[in-house]
């Protein structure tokens, strides 16, 4: 007999009665099990299942006339804001991502194409590149399964964990001890916002999801390569990690320092937005905008230096853009775009990509930011970011000595600008009888 | 076909080599010989040593080893359409291009069938959905006529109209930063008035024209223009795409039989197979294979003739597994659907890997830009969608442990079993997607994406949910017993009888005995 592999559909361990689950209601958390078993999990295979319906209240799906928005960019992805997958057997926590939804943008930005946007996740995470479309086609939606507003979803949980081509062996004995993984779901306030600054009719809107399942293919080995492994006494098992850390900004000459305590960090990208658009109804609080004035004007990045232990590395010299010698200058810098890119997904390996000249570059609004809808191909998709090694995979360690960003920029005015930094390193899980170690 | 399925499945056992052959690289695995090694590529354009509008046959020469990327050429004669109507175009369906002329394909070695696909042109539709809309756009439109079924939001800033002429915004229906629909995209803007304006030899709108939302066919896909178009033989016969055909082995005679898509002789109703109309205007006649433009361009490949010798000598007696597929067809009444079809899809006693299943469920001239190779979703109306819930059972277990009935989860499905994404948006692919829109909103060739059920003379035509095609892989590593393979369906709601069409990909094994070769099923 030889390996093998079965479908497992898995409901929520605490579904409700209802089947359905919102933030709204008083269920913020979303928790599967999948247990112990001599199986592998194929991580490519685990993908978050269900329906997804934007109520303006309860048992109102919104019009058109409403102006309820989300996230085109992110679809329903935006409703994941935290992610934490633990052993379940020891409890252990293997990873942890907060800001989920916030890591996905940049992540989608960089690996997915204009046509993959408005194609395939369109159909399996609703997200759509025009902000009319995207509302009209979910938000609105009244035709979907049958009339009843609910849009049918199959959304993969990007974590490093489950990016990983390698099986996650689910054994007590020779594995993790099968996986607990919780998906803290994101306030309404900030997955959905008013498309023209209004907020009247968001008072009681809020987004619910019903006939949730976590579905994922397990290899069961076969006999001989089981007894193999049943004979180990320890197991390791190397994956990727994404760890996420939050700072704010406000002032022109901006100093981030994080101690990450990792070892082999791979690289770090981060996403802005303004301070006062996080959770506010009449602003998205998920966009990746440049940094912006108060008045809603950019704040262009004139330099951006990333150091390690307060040395310059990897890059021996500052990056000075195209806006240093001319502040009017509204174009994509190549350079911090190129390492962004660099920085989620080596650039060699990027074969699609929605990053542009059009929605990377800078954008004058005013104070109501409406004119952020308008960007083209999506929205904005800026970021910065550092790559550290795409080439051996091993990472450079940032275990004592801290990373650090120096930015020079045109933020001149009272303007909060929250950064959402995200780490991807490699770790080692060590799996004994007694339980798991993680060797970050 | 994915090359994770395929690099399992087809693993070349030889027999018989002496030591030291495996100092001789695989000539006939696609991508395993040396960078450094000579290779010699000859070109030789093979006329069909049969042809009719019923069929074609190839005889390949038996040197070398054959190219899988070699090609077929076609074209059409230039009389379908009512071409003294300005604005009238033939074309082939657009999602699969010149492949609508081929219905059945078949490769034969000394006689016996090595491969053979039936409904190809269907088949083809599917495998279709995962070339992605760039490769459409740029390069298969000029190979195959294939449009493909990529779309973007339709945006005023693609019309040019406001720049053309500002004070007539008239039939202007979207913004320029917000889209209300999505339109098919094939690279060229809208033509904004092409009754007016392509006898003229122009295709843009004149100042004071109200812009005409339609998109149309590059020039050299319209069949006036007698365009030659050609496929692949590794989209022919799968199996290509990872092995090559060592003709140099071969003592048998290898001929590669096409059949043809019958023709019809009333296009009043838009049933041809072959071809499709621009919006409501009938063809005169059906398109007609030119037999002169009908040409295999072979490729050859020669290594050096001792490195080919070594390889003849040390697998004389060589077997190989490769794929083939298994067909099923059958019509089905919209009340089997409705309660639930339970179909023996066969398999039975064989290595299958996957179950590709299509549902086709439109009358003749109700088929749209793509004419009938969609897979089609239950009725569509404004307000709802239909429902769809299956299972696959084999060995006496079904393949999920609960029937599936989430649209985005059996897309998924799809991607799991080829390693590959349809690139399709939801509203081709489930229907659910509303962004699909007739009139106002961004045509083809006329035919709208989509459209309010009340408007039913569009209805039939647009391109809602014809992209449902659903995927299955049997994923436990045994032959199938001696029940097969049973498909539970259930559908509601159906617009009448639908066609079933089902292709097995199942194991299959060549064995190479002296330049003689026999197939047997894995």
């Amino acid at each position: 007999m030889t390996s093998y592999t079965t479908h497992q559909e898995i409901v929520p361990s605490n579904i409700t009665s209802t089947g359905e689950l919102s933030y709204h209601n008083g269920q913020p958390t979303i928790q599967f099990l999948l247990g112990e078993q001599e199986r592998f999990l194929k991580p490519g295979t685990l993908r978050l299942v269900g329906e997804f319906t934007v109520w303006k209240t309860a048992g109102t799906l919104s019009t058109e006339a409403d102006g309820i928005r989300m996230n085109e960019r992110l679809g329903v992805n935006s409703i994941i804001d935290q992610l934490t997958v633990f052993s379940q057997k020891s409890s252990q926590v293997m990873e942890h991502i907060n800001h989920h939804n916030r890591m996905m943008s940049s992540y989608l930005s960089v690996t997915q194409s204009f046509d993959d946007f408005a194609g395939h996740t369109y159909e399996t995470s609703l997200r759509f590149p025009n902000y009319k479309a995207q509302q009209l086609g979910v938000i609105t939606n009244t035709q979907a399964r049958h009339a009843t507003g609910k849009n049918e979803f199959c959304i993969p949980l990007v974590c490093g964990l489950f990016l990983g081509k390698e099986p996650i062996p689910l054994s007590g004995t020779w594995g993790v001890g099968g996986l607990r993984i919780e998906i803290q779901l994101a306030p309404d306030s900030n997955v959905l916002f008013s498309q023209d600054n209004n907020a009247s009719n968001l008072l009681n809107a809020y987004y619910e999801l019903s006939n949730v399942r976590l579905i994922c293919e397990t290899q069961v080995p076969a006999p001989d390569q089981l007894s193999q492994l049943m004979s180990q006494t320890t197991n390791t098992f190397v994956y990727n990690s994404i760890t996420s850390y939050y700072q704010t900004i406000n002032s022109a000459n901006a100093n981030l320092n994080f101690n990450l305590a990792l070892s082999k960090v791979l690289g770090a990208y981060m996403n802005v937005v303004p301070a006062s658009h996080i959770n506010n109804l009449t602003r998205d609080g998920l966009a990746t905008l440049p940094f912006t004035n108060s008045d809603g004007t950019v704040a262009v990045v004139e330099q951006a230096v990333f150091t390690r232990g307060g040395e310059r590395y990897p890059l021996q010299y500052n990056l000075d853009t195209v806006q240093k010698d001319n502040l009017t200058n509204r174009t994509m810098d190549s350079q911090l775009a190129r390492n962004y890119i660099n920085s989620v997904m080596g650039f060699a390996k990027v074969a699609r990509s929605s990053v542009t000249p059009n929605n990377f570059k800078y954008f004058n609004m005013t104070d109501n930011y409406l004119e952020a809808k308008e960007i083209k191909d999506g929205g904005s998709a800026w970021g910065l970011g550092i790559a550290y090694d795409t080439i051996s995979d091993q990472g450079i360690s940032f275990e004592t000595v801290p990373f650090g960003v120096q930015l020079q920029l045109r933020l001149t005015t009272d303007s909060p600008q929250s950064i959402f930094l995200f780490v991807h390193s490699k770790q080692t899980v060590v799996s004994t009888p007694s339980g798991i170690q993680i060797l970050k | 076909m994915t090359s994770i399925n395929n690099s399992a499945m087809i693993q070349a056992s030889q027999g018989g080599a002496p030591s030291g052959a495996n100092a001789i690289p695989d000539l006939v695995k696609i991508g395993t010989i040396p960078s450094d090694t000579a290779i010699d590529v000859a070109t030789e354009i093979l006329e069909p040593v049969s042809f009719s509008q019923n069929e074609c046959r190839f005889v390949l020469t038996n040197k070398g080893i054959l190219h899988s990327n070699s090609r077929i050429t076609f074209a059409l004669d230039g009389g379908v359409g009512n071409y003294a109507v300005v604005g009238t175009h033939g074309f082939y369906p657009l999602n699969i291009g010149v492949a609508a002329l081929l219905q059945r394909v078949r490769l034969t070695v000394g006689g016996k069938t090595i491969s053979e696909i039936e409904d190809f042109n269907h088949y083809y539709a599917y495998e279709s959905l995962f070339v992605s809309p760039e490769l459409n756009k740029e390069r298969e439109q000029v190979f195959t006529g294939r449009v493909g079924l990529g779309v973007r939001p339709t945006l005023n800033e693609r019309h040019g109209a406001l720049y053309e002429d500002a004070g007539t915004p008239a039939n202007n229906t979207e913004s320029i930063n917000e889209a209300d629909s999505i339109c098919l995209d094939n690279g060229k803007d809208f033509n904004y008035n092409p009754d007016a304006n392509e006898g003229a030899g122009g295709e843009v709108l004149d100042k004071g024209v109200a812009p005409k939302l339609s998109r149309q066919v590059h020039d050299f896909q319209n069949e006036k223009n007698r365009g030659v178009f050609s496929i692949l033989l590794a989209d022919l016969f799968p199996f290509l795409k990872m092995n090559q055909l060592p003709l140099f082995m071969l003592s048998e005679q290898v001929a590669i039989h096409l059949t043809f898509q019958p023709r019809v002789a009333d296009m009043a109703t838009q049933d041809s197979g072959r071809i499709v109309t621009t919006y409501d205007v009938a063809g005169d006649n059906d398109a007609f294979i030119v037999r002169d433009d009908v040409k295999m361009v072979a490729d050859y490949i020669f290594y050096p003739q001792e490195l080919m010798e070594q390889y003849r000598v040390s697998n004389r007696n060589m077997s190989f597994n490769y794929v083939d597929y298994q067909f099923v067809k059958r019509t089905v009444s919209q009340g089997q659907f409705e309660t639930q079809l339970i179909q023996n899809v066969g398999g039975a006693g064989r290595i299958v890997n996957k179950v590709c299943v299509q549902v086709e469920n439109k009358s003749p001239g109700h088929q749209g830009p793509i004419n009938n190779y969609g897979s089609d979703t239950p009725l569509i109306s404004d307000t709802s969608t239909g429902s769809v819930e299956h299972n696959l059972r084999y060995n006496d277990l079904f393949l999920f442990p609960i029937d599936v009935t989430n649209s985005a989860r059996m897309f998924h499905n799809v991607i799991q079993v080829e390693t590959r994404i349809p690139h399709v948006t939801r509203d081709f692919y489930s229907g659910q997607g509303q962004l699909a829109r007739g009139g106002t909103f961004g045509n083809v060739e006329g035919y709208p994406m989509g459209a309010p059920y009340a408007t039913a003379a569009l209805l039939p035509r647009d391109l809602r949910g014809r992209a449902f095609w659903n995927c299955f892989r049997l994923n436990r590593n045994e032959r199938v017993n001696s029940r097969g393979i049973e498909l539970y369906d259930k559908r509601t709601s159906m617009a009448g009888p639908s066609t079933l069409r089902a292709w097995l990909q199942v194991v299959r094994m060549a064995q190479l005995n002296d330049g003689k070769m026999e197939v047997v099923y894995a």
